[in-house]
């Protein structure tokens, strides 16, 4: 979903490329990102896509920026863990003519990467940052295949039936195989995903609901044998949100009767979603069905004040629907990201009930424009 | 008590009111001594600061670096580094020397910004800045980064190789320190500027033990990583070890000085400290009021000093700045830092040398004189016989310096009682009746001598050290250019900067009938251990052979030179890495790693870790044959070198990383920056004269006024004050003869001390101490001709003090 909308004008660019890690002073608020102006040689989404894959598994520099966003949660060897393994590409600039050698390029690279180990009460982060070129980090086109150094999301055929995770940091990491068990959701409408009421406000946007996960998780010099649920988002766009949005709320939920969850909030300055908010079940056969902002009602119920940054997050929410009445509560309130971006994510629990029956699951949840 | 103390304070004042010219000299000589350690410790202070700036500019916080072979890195290994190790902080760069806007020097450093905050260079510190044209760093665009606070025009032209290239800054880097001469550019457009694309010079890493595993496990071909800076680091300190020794010499001056003012102030006033007696003042009151004077003397003499020391502080500092350059890296433009630590110093030296010098002054007016020269003459035994151990005792640089401090300081200190003790038989025998006034002044001498103590020691010190370091000067200049006449042993010499010299041009040179030989070198980097030191692969012709001077080892070496697989190692480096004749060293290049015995140590003035010489035949034999990267020209007897110097102009207009240049003119280049170097070192020996100068006139004026019955007497007898006056002034010359002659031993001892001992240790070199007349003479020099100034000075006080 629109997860990190990040529509970077030169001076922000500069921001991402300068202010790295707890070093870079106060971070940066993604929503301050997406308020900015866009350079007009950037392609806008205004028609109803046409996918072809696996082109479209790949990167498209006409866009201003774009993600491959894969978040998860893993149990193995009497431990939890959530992962978040995120990939973005931002254009400088339109395509165009860069100076000869081989280190020019108008495109950058930013990895994250995300584990809450829940049995040892941490959150790790790490980033890559690099260029778009000399093979530091990039995307091929002719299968899911994307990296920035040594973060890499790899599809092992042109589907993305069977992909890999692998990104290794100090003292933590992940080495994961995904295997899909619902076939690719179209957003929006048939994977134009508007985010406001002016045209080009938008994004494509499709998604793996749920893949199944096996592999190992490193925390210290231990490597954990985990299995898992994960969801997969891809995103491109050159839209900017509209003046009156504040922030946004997304969750991606594992139901265990098969039942997948995901549903945005576009929060308005006036308090509350926007109409352009929605999302989509899908069912354990993999019908789907679209949510719209009238469909489903979300109420926070309890919140956490990050000792670091001083923002609150509201880490517990009800979620209430027709048929659908849920409570999401984060497994771990200090999931705060504090690194190039200020923002919350991580791994949360589901308890409630779908059409009267009792259900449980799990999830993630991300949070920005909170202070 | 109250009504004392009025009458101490009018008493004070009506005797500074006619006695201003004391006053000044009181207040000169605190405020001398304390500039001298302002301008050194402001040099010094400052000097490291901009070095820690270049270092920031250049490593930042790096630990390690990632090194290649001849060509450097190829950045497909860089990248390959990235995708396996991501996790280890690393940044690659190109850096080059070009010319700026300003015709100065800059460092060009290539840099991948995105990585900058890795190892936290300063130029990496940069953030956001609005309007910053990221897109078009990124795409190579010819744009840099320049420091603050160096001012530069918005589109300046940098001369790379002898091009120019128009550039545009992009923005401003912070420094937090004195702004190095350093420009930004981003990775991909250096390597195009420079002509290297592909390659990298180095990458910096973050790197604690698990990074240094998991590269070196990595790494391999002929990459190697290799710690940062240890040798920078080394030579800085080295050099900053110097310029403390300077300071605190100077800083001892100061305080002899000062002392000496305070001497003569009390003495002066003794009448007066009599009649406060009588009325009923106690020695602790007169005590007190001294320690009152010192300390509005001290504060008026400390705040002046600080001034003085402020504008002499950039005379030392661009004298330093030169030194620097000239030795170790560009330090940009150093700027001159008041530290807190400075002042203090300098209050220590002003404030508290005064209050003590007050202190002890005082009590010398009373019987405790004897017993305090007697403690003194104890203390500076011990420090002669501590320094001398220290000396001798092999030890690291500090134990080294420490013992020429206390061994000056020592003999210095005993001087006034011992020449006071030698001179007098001799003086005894001059015949008064013959040569009255010199009779009658020498007689004084060995008087003086003892009641002048500080300022003797002072005297002594200044003359001793511009005898030794003038010595030593002298001695290393006449060893480097022995060195440079023998290493230069061919007419002329051509290098390749960027690559080698190729087999097209060596013919044409050596198809010249007035080219009668040719030596082929090939310089690189290598390491012996984890210690990067250049190895020289040489070809020789037979009078190259000679261009050696063998330190240890014998002529034999020659022979087993081609035919063995031997090295000969530098002085330095067999300093450094603690090697021996026989010995076997593995010098790692590229991915080889030729195992070599040690067959020779050899004389080598350059600076850094040191060379490793082996022959052209074996390392062919060994790991291929080499490329040269310089060759030397042997002209044919009475041959003219205008045809070589044609060849050599066509060459150079092809290839921008030639360069050419006759002997001459690199034996006089040489020349010129060691030279330069001990600008400084010459300058602080003045200055320690010129405190010492001013130091003994303080002390003569006081001898005057302790005189003043034995005056009385004189002119009873019937000496007019003129008569008087030539009486005082052949003492002030036969006291400067008896001192500087003292003061030899010293200056030669310490000449001996900086060329035998301070220099090994310091720079892994040793000198050969070389008899030079010309210091000797300058100190003899310094010392008569100056004490005759100051008996000038103090006799024109001989009709006042007898009136």
């Amino acid at each position: 979903m629109m997860r990190l909308l990040m529509a970077l004008t030169g001076a922000v660019a500069a921001l991402l490329v300068a202010c790295g890690g707890s070093s870079g002073g106060d971070g940066n608020e993604p929503i301050a990102l997406l308020q900015t102006e866009v350079d007009d040689g950037f392609e806008r989404p205004r028609e109803v896509p046409d996918f072809r894959f696996p082109r479209d598994h790949g990167a498209h520099p006409g866009f201003q920026s774009e993600w491959w966003y894969v978040t998860g949660n893993l149990t193995g060897e009497g431990r939890s863990f959530g992962y978040q393994l995120t990939i973005f590409r931002f254009g400088l600039a339109p395509e165009g003519p860069v100076a000869a050698g081989s280190w020019a390029t108008r495109q950058l690279w930013l990895a994250q990467l995300a584990v809450t180990d829940l049995g040892g009460d941490q959150f790790l982060t790490a980033e890559r940052i690099s260029r778009g070129a000399l093979d530091l980090a990039g995307a091929r086109d002719d299968r899911l295949a994307v990296h920035v150094e040594d973060f890499v999301i790899e599809a092992t055929d042109s589907g993305l039936e069977s992909v890999q995770l692998r990104a290794l940091d100090r003292g933590f990491g992940i080495d994961l195989q995904l295997s899909a068990v619902k076939p690719i959701v179209r957003q929006g409408n048939q994977g134009l995903s508007a985010k406001g009421p002016t045209p080009g406000n938008a994004s494509y946007y499709y998604s793996v609901p749920r893949w199944e996960t096996t592999g190992s998780v490193r925390v210290g010099d231990r490597d954990h044998d985990v299995t898992g649920l994960s969801w997969f988002d891809r995103e491109w766009s050159t839209s900017a949100l509209e003046g009156n949005q504040s922030g946004w709320d997304w969750f991606a939920l594992h139901l265990d009767d098969g039942t997948d969850l995901m549903y945005y909030g576009l929060r308005e300055e006036s308090g509350g979603f926007g109409p352009y908010s929605a999302g989509v079940l899908v069912a354990a056969d993999g019908a789907v069905r679209k949510l719209s902002a009238t469909d489903l009602a979300a109420h926070p119920l309890d919140w956490w004040e990050s000792p670091v940054t001083g923002r609150t997050y509201p880490i517990a929410w009800r979620l209430e629907g027709t048929d659908l009445a849920l409570e999401v509560r984060a497994k771990y309130a200090a999931q705060e990201h504090r690194g190039r971006f200020h923002y919350w994510e991580g791994a949360v629990d589901v308890t409630g009930t779908r059409d009267g029956r009792p259900v449980a699951g799990s999830g993630y949840l991300e949070m920005t424009g909170y202070q | 008590m109250t009504s004392l103390l009025r009458l101490r304070g009018l008493s004070t004042r009506r005797h500074f009111a006619s006695h201003r010219g004391q006053l000044w000299l009181a207040v000169l000589g605190v405020a001398i001594g304390v500039a001298a350690v302002v301008a050194v410790d402001l040099a010094r202070i400052s000097v490291r600061a901009s070095f820690q700036a270049s270092l920031d500019a250049a490593v930042g916080g790096a630990t390690h670096r990632i090194v290649g072979g001849e060509a450097g890195i190829p950045q497909s290994r860089y990248v390959e580094l990235r995708r396996k190790l991501g996790w280890i902080p690393m940044a690659p760069t190109v850096d080059a020397q070009v010319v700026g806007p300003d015709g100065l020097p800059w460092t060009l450093l290539g840099v991948d910004l995105l990585r900058e905050e890795a190892v936290a260079r300063s130029g990496g510190r940069w953030r956001g800045i609005d309007g910053f044209p990221i897109d078009r760093w990124f795409a190579g665009d010819d744009l840099v980064l320049a420091p603050e606070g160096l001012p530069l025009p918005p589109e300046p032209t940098l001369t790379i190789d002898g091009r120019a290239f128009p550039v545009e800054i992009a923005a401003a880097y912070p420094v937090s320190g004195p702004p190095a001469r350093v420009l930004l550019a981003d990775i991909g457009t250096a390597q195009r500027w420079l002509g290297r694309e592909g390659h990298l010079d180095s990458v910096l890493v973050v790197a604690d033990e698990l990074a240094e595993d998991a590269l070196n496990r990595t790494l391999g071909g002929d990459l190697r990583l290799v710690r940062e800076n240890t040798e920078s680091a080394g030579l800085s300190r080295a050099f900053e070890l110097n310029l403390m020794a300077l300071s605190l010499l100077t800083a001892l001056v100061g305080i002899f000085i000062v002392y000496n003012t305070f001497s003569f102030l009390v003495l002066q006033r003794k009448p007066v400290y009599a009649l406060e007696f009588a009325l009923g003042a106690s020695p602790g009151a007169r005590t007190r009021g001294v320690l009152l004077e010192a300390l509005a003397l001290g504060v008026l003499g400390t705040g002046i000093g600080i001034v003085l020391g402020l504008v002499l502080g950039q005379v030392t500092l661009s004298l330093v700045s030169q030194t620097v350059s000239d030795l170790y890296y560009d330090p940009g433009d150093a700027q001159v830092i008041l530290a807190p630590l400075t002042a203090i110093k300098a209050l220590l030296v002003g404030l508290a040398g005064c209050l003590v010098a007050g202190w002890a002054a005082s009590r010398s007016v009373s019987s405790a004189s004897q017993r305090i020269s007697q403690r003194v003459g104890i203390i500076a035994s011990l420090a002669l016989v501590a320094g001398l151990f220290l000396l001798v005792v092999p030890g690291p640089l500090l134990t080294g310096l420490a013992g020429v401090f206390a061994t000056s300081l020592g003999y210095a200190l005993l001087g006034g009682p011992f020449l006071a003790l030698l001179s007098e038989p001799l003086i005894r025998r001059i015949p008064v009746a013959a040569f009255p006034f010199v009779g009658l002044g020498a007689r004084r001498v060995p008087r003086s001598l003892d009641r002048t103590l500080p300022a003797v020691a002072a005297l002594t010190l200044a003359v001793a050290t511009v005898c030794g370091v003038g010595l030593m000067i002298e001695s290393f200049r006449t060893s480097v250019s022995d060195w440079l006449d023998q290493s230069l042993s061919a007419d002329y010499y051509l290098a390749a900067d960027d690559g080698v010299v190729s087999r097209a041009d060596i013919d044409r040179l050596r198809a010249l009938p007035e080219v009668e030989g040719m030596s082929r070198f090939n310089l690189r980097t290598a390491y012996v251990g984890d210690t990067a030191i250049d190895l020289a692969v040489q070809d020789l012709t037979d009078e190259g052979w000679n261009s050696y001077q063998l330190l240890d080892g014998d002529s034999s070496v020659w022979a087993r030179f081609d035919r063995e697989p031997v090295g000969l190692v530098t002085e330095s480096l067999a300093r450094l890495e603690n090697l021996g004749l026989g010995e076997r060293i593995a010098v790692k290049i590229d991915d080889r790693s030729l195992e070599l015995t040690i067959a020779g140590v050899i004389r080598d003035y350059r600076t850094g870790p040191g060379r490793v010489l082996m022959s052209w035949k074996q390392y062919s034999a060994l790991a291929g044959a080499p490329e040269p990267t310089s060759i030397g020209l042997y002209l044919a007897p009475q041959a003219d070198g205008e045809a070589v110097e044609r060849v050599a102009a066509t060459l150079l207009a092809e290839r921008s990383d030639y360069r050419f240049a006759s002997t001459g003119e690199i034996r006089a280049r040489s020349l010129e920056i060691f030279d330069e170097t001990f600008r400084l070192t010459r300058v602080m020996q003045w200055i320690a004269a010129v405190v010492a100068l001013v130091g003994l006139t303080g002390a003569l004026l006081a001898l005057q006024l302790e005189r003043r019955r034995e005056l009385v007497l004189l002119e009873a007898l019937g000496l007019t004050a003129a008569e008087q006056r030539r009486c005082v002034r052949i003492e002030a010359f036969l006291l400067g003869g008896v001192i500087a002659v003292f003061a030899m031993p010293l200056g030669i001892l310490l000449a001996w001390s900086l060329t035998a001992v301070i220099n090994p240790r310091a720079f892994g070199w040793r000198l050969e101490l070389i008899w030079a007349p010309f210091p000797v003479v300058l100190a003899l020099g310094i010392a008569v001709f100056g004490a005759w100034i100051a008996g000038l000075a103090a006799s024109s006080q001989v009709g006042e003090a007898a009136s």
